[in-house]
């Protein structure tokens, strides 16, 4: 009975950290499978949830977007900040990397000037120790009034010490004074904050040291959140005062209160961490770079890296594919040869064979290659790679009027343009933001990979990989001429500028990859289970009906749609009906380019010896760029 | 020649140089209406100045300078507009206490001094016209309203310092170099840089080093607190650092 009530209460807790400390493998060891992904509201940024029990406790922990700091000048750090002080979490771990405190104490420190209660989780312990670096956390957790433990995710040490932190962090009982913790930005300032407190009078929302100490910085949000709610005064009186101080300093307000904070974690270094004299080597992280990097290797480097997970994404996928189609095809025969024993009616045998089995068998069979390239793709990203991609193509993509960091979602729009576009949160300007949106459906997304699969497979069988590697390039190029071409009508400023951290190389988790993967392969496979065999089903009607026809023959109502649209496409090579209706479903998803084409030529398997009778390899070519580069899925839009 | 005449003498011999040029005739009463002096002044300290051969005293009371009085005179000419120059045109002080303040201080200074004065007004003439500096006009606002103006434009100052010393900025650091972090400037398209970069730790007093360039010669990777983080040139611009060894 008493552990029922005690359940009814749920802790919560926000994670918070920099990008690359280990943060989401800290959330994935808590919560393990007990997480779900949503959206932040208003933006396309990922939102993860999960839970977990301990001592008979329920907590929900939420993990905001990896922050340097609490800004008002990316969304990822706004997003961070509002969750802080609209959902006011019980507790907010901070993850940090334990190799680089510094910087990672930033973070810790605005947090709490928010005047949230924190336990400070120095992550990547080990490598710390590895490198010589003493911590003691006894320390500082007295200065800082908060618990502080070592973890170290990768090898899931110090968990269990994690949890009772964050459980004995709820019963600390600070004021809120005490909470929002000073940082002595010196005499001088000091005395206009507590002006400026007074002068805020009654706030509900924020701590008011915090108000006072933002609205100094001229920090924009602050500033228009008092003009917002009539207290203009206030800021005319910060920005006078600040002007003043400004001209005492010889130094302007913004950096003087992030110089005081820094100085402030220094003086707390000082006392808590000892690093012990270790021969400066090059590390083994800065020894790969030196080739990665290079200045003539960087780039054939990268190629090839790109080259590579497309291979594999295609001779290991493919040989899983092959598989599961000879099942499906298996699995067909099995229900009509059930269906005939029933006696179901015929038009049932075809919808659940060639309507419902084959639109599932289609999405299905392409798993595999998805899977794979994923996988690859989590991987690049986890270890660490894709930064110096980034950092390696910047030149050129901002030749093009993009950023270094849009090139991440390029790549991943190779997988679905859908979590591309989600990942075009990394970019700070939303006009880049746009812009990588608009151009991404070009890139060629998983879904038109069976299209290509399929025809290679049929009409380029000696060098599939280098017919579908040209594929992907010609939408790069024309991703490129389109970015070149809306950049100027569309976006007359410039690029947001580039600041972006290469982390250091680590051997990604299993774990953490399998689950980045899953996560991108289940929104792969939902859009799949709807949109895609409501498609698959929506042509088996139309190719079903008149009833008396034969079906999917041109008598049906699916014949005189490409007997209709048909002339379109003789130009490319393929002006025949079935081509052309194929392409028109295409349009609901690309998926079900392969699907209807399996439909109208009577069965998937079939396509393998029926195809050639209709395109020849140049045709086949074509129909493929067709499919690249025509109206993208509904999904996407 | 040499110029160590008596204070009274330079005076002299300036005055004459004056009234020539505005009446051709210096005459001795002139010469005593100007100096606020009586008439046997004048002529004990005109008897001084054609003992050292500078004037020539004719009859009816005309003054003339020798041809080594008018070298000098114009010397001693040149030295007063200076410092009158920068009186008035670069400190801002008025004209007619400029100019009484010029003859005052005009025959305390060292040569070398008044070589500085020089230099420095030249700078700042050099600056305005060709780098359009406008720091000029914002001490001349800042000395009225006791403010530093808001568009001041530090940039130009730093170009100026940047120029002049080792003071460089990131973006020109060569591979391998490191340099501490004096200031960052603030971009006025795109002012969340600053406090992004200020926020990951590139503060002033920081200590950065160039690690590498990407293949293509942007971006450029700096380690800063001892972390990894890659920066267009642009951006990387807008620090300005000290190049230490």
């Amino acid at each position: 009975m008493k552990e029922a009530i005690e359940k009814t209460k749920i802790v919560h807790i926000a994670l918070a950290g920099n990008p690359n400390t280990g943060k989401s493998t800290i959330f994935n060891a808590l919560t393990g499978a007990h997480q779900h992904v949503g959206n932040w509201p208003g933006v396309t940024v990922e939102k993860k949830v999960g839970d977990f029990h301990y001592k008979n406790k329920e907590f929900e922990i939420t993990d905001l977007p990896g922050t340097y700091g609490l800004t008002a000048y990316s969304i990822d750090e706004r997003i961070a900040r509002d969750f802080l002080i609209e959902s006011k979490p019980d507790v907010t771990v901070i993850v940090m990397d334990s190799t680089n405190l510094e910087r990672n104490l930033y973070l810790a420190i605005s947090v709490l000037e928010l005047g949230r209660k924190i336990v400070l989780d120095l992550n990547m312990n080990d490598i710390a120790e590895h490198k010589g670096i003493k911590i003691d956390t006894e320390k500082i957790g007295k200065i800082l009034n908060c618990p502080v433990v070592k973890t170290d995710a990768f090898h899931k040490i110090g968990l269990e010490e994690l949890k009772a932190a964050i459980l004995k962090a709820t019963t600390f009982s600070s004021s809120q004074k005490e909470l929002e913790f000073f940082v002595d930005y010196s005499e001088d300032v000091e005395i206009e904050i507590s002006k400026i407190e007074k002068m805020l009078k009654s706030e509900s929302i924020y701590p008011k040291r915090f108000l006072a100490t933002r609205l100094l910085e001229g920090d924009p949000e602050i500033v228009h959140y008092l003009r917002q709610t009539s207290r203009e005064f206030v800021v005319e009186e910060a920005m006078h005062v600040g002007r003043h101080l400004e001209k005492n300093f010889g130094y302007d307000m913004e950096t003087w209160m992030i110089e005081r904070r820094y100085n402030f974690i220094r003086g707390l270094l000082k006392e808590s961490v000892k690093r012990e004299k270790r021969s400066i080597k090059l590390n083994t992280s800065d020894k790969i770079d030196r080739v990665l990097t290079n200045k003539f290797l960087g780039i054939p480097i990268f190629l090839a890296v790109m080259w590579a997970t497309f291979e594999i994404t295609f001779s290991v996928g493919g040989w899983f594919a092959n598989y599961i189609d000879a099942f499906f095809g298996w699995f067909a025969e099995v229900v009509t040869a059930g269906m005939d024993v029933i006696q179901a009616p015929m038009w049932l045998i075809s919808f659940l064979t060639n309507g419902l089995i084959a639109g599932v068998g289609t999405v299905l069979v392409f798993l595999p290659n998805i899977m794979i390239l994923f996988l690859a793709i989590a991987i690049l990203e986890d270890s660490g790679y894709m930064a110096r991609a980034a950092f390696v193509m910047d030149k050129l993509m901002h030749a093009i009027g993009l950023h270094g960091k849009s090139f991440i979602p390029m790549i991943i729009g190779f997988g679905c343009n859908v979590p591309a576009i989600m990942s075009t949160r990394t970019l700070s300007s939303e006009k880049d933001r746009i812009l990588t949106i608009l151009i991404n459906p070009f890139m060629s997304c998983s879904a038109r990979l069976p299209i290509y699969i399929l025809f290679t497979s049929i009409f380029f069988k000696s060098n599939q990989g280098t017919i579908v590697f040209s594929l992907y390039f010609l939408g790069i190029a024309v991703a490129i001429l389109s970015a070149k071409i809306l950049k100027p009508i569309f976006f007359k400023h410039e690029t947001a500028p580039l600041i972006m951290e290469l982390p250091p190389y680590r051997l990604p988790t299993v774990k953490t990859s399998l689950i980045h993967t899953w996560e991108r392969a289940s929104a792969f496979l939902k859009k799949a289970g709807t949109v895609i065999v409501a498609g698959v089903v929506l042509v088996w009607f139309l190719a079903s009906f008149p009833i008396s026809t034969e079906y999917a023959s041109q008598q049906t109502l699916i014949g005189h749609l490409g007997m209709f649209l048909a002339p379109i496409f003789k130009p490319a090579g393929f002006g025949f009906w079935q081509a052309a209706v194929a392409l028109f479903f295409g349009v609901i998803a690309k998926e079900t380019v392969v699907g209807t084409m399996g439909t109208l030529f009577g069965g998937e398997s079939k396509l393998a010896t029926i195809l050639p009778q209709y395109f020849a390899p140049l045709s086949a070519y074509s129909f493929m760029i067709m499919s690249l580069l025509y109206i993208p899925c509904i999904a996407r839009v | 020649m040499s110029l160590s005449l008596t204070e009274s003498v330079e005076d002299y011999l300036l005055e004459i140089f004056l009234i020539t040029r505005q009446k051709k005739v210096a005459r001795l009463k002139d010469l005593a209406k100007r100096r606020k002096v009586k008439m046997p002044s004048v002529v004990n300290a005109l008897r001084n100045l054609m003992n050292d051969g500078l004037v020539e005293h004719e009859k009816y009371g005309y003054i003339e300078l020798t041809e080594n009085g008018l070298e000098l005179a114009k010397k001693l000419y040149e030295r007063h507009k200076t410092i009158y120059s920068f009186l008035h045109e670069v400190l801002d002080v008025d004209e007619s206490m400029a100019e009484s303040d010029a003859h005052k201080i005009e025959h305390y200074l060292h040569p070398g001094t008044l070589k500085k004065i020089t230099d420095f007004m030249e700078f700042v003439r050099r600056s305005e016209r060709e780098k359009h500096a406008k720091w000029h006009e914002h001490f001349v606002y800042f000395s009225k309203n006791g403010e530093i103006p808001d568009d001041c434009d530090m940039l130009s100052a730093k170009e100026k310092e940047t120029a002049m010393g080792k003071q460089k900025k990131l973006g020109d650091l060569k591979k391998g170099s490191s340099g501490r972090i004096l200031s960052i400037i603030s971009d006025s398209s795109n002012s969340s840089i600053k406090a992004r970069l200020m926020s990951m730790g590139m503060i002033p007093g920081a200590e950065v080093k160039v690690e590498k360039i990407a293949p293509l010669g942007d971006p450029i990777d700096i380690l800063v607190k001892g972390y990894h983080l890659s920066l267009r040139k642009k951006e990387a611009n807008q620090v300005i650092v000290e190049k230490i060894s």
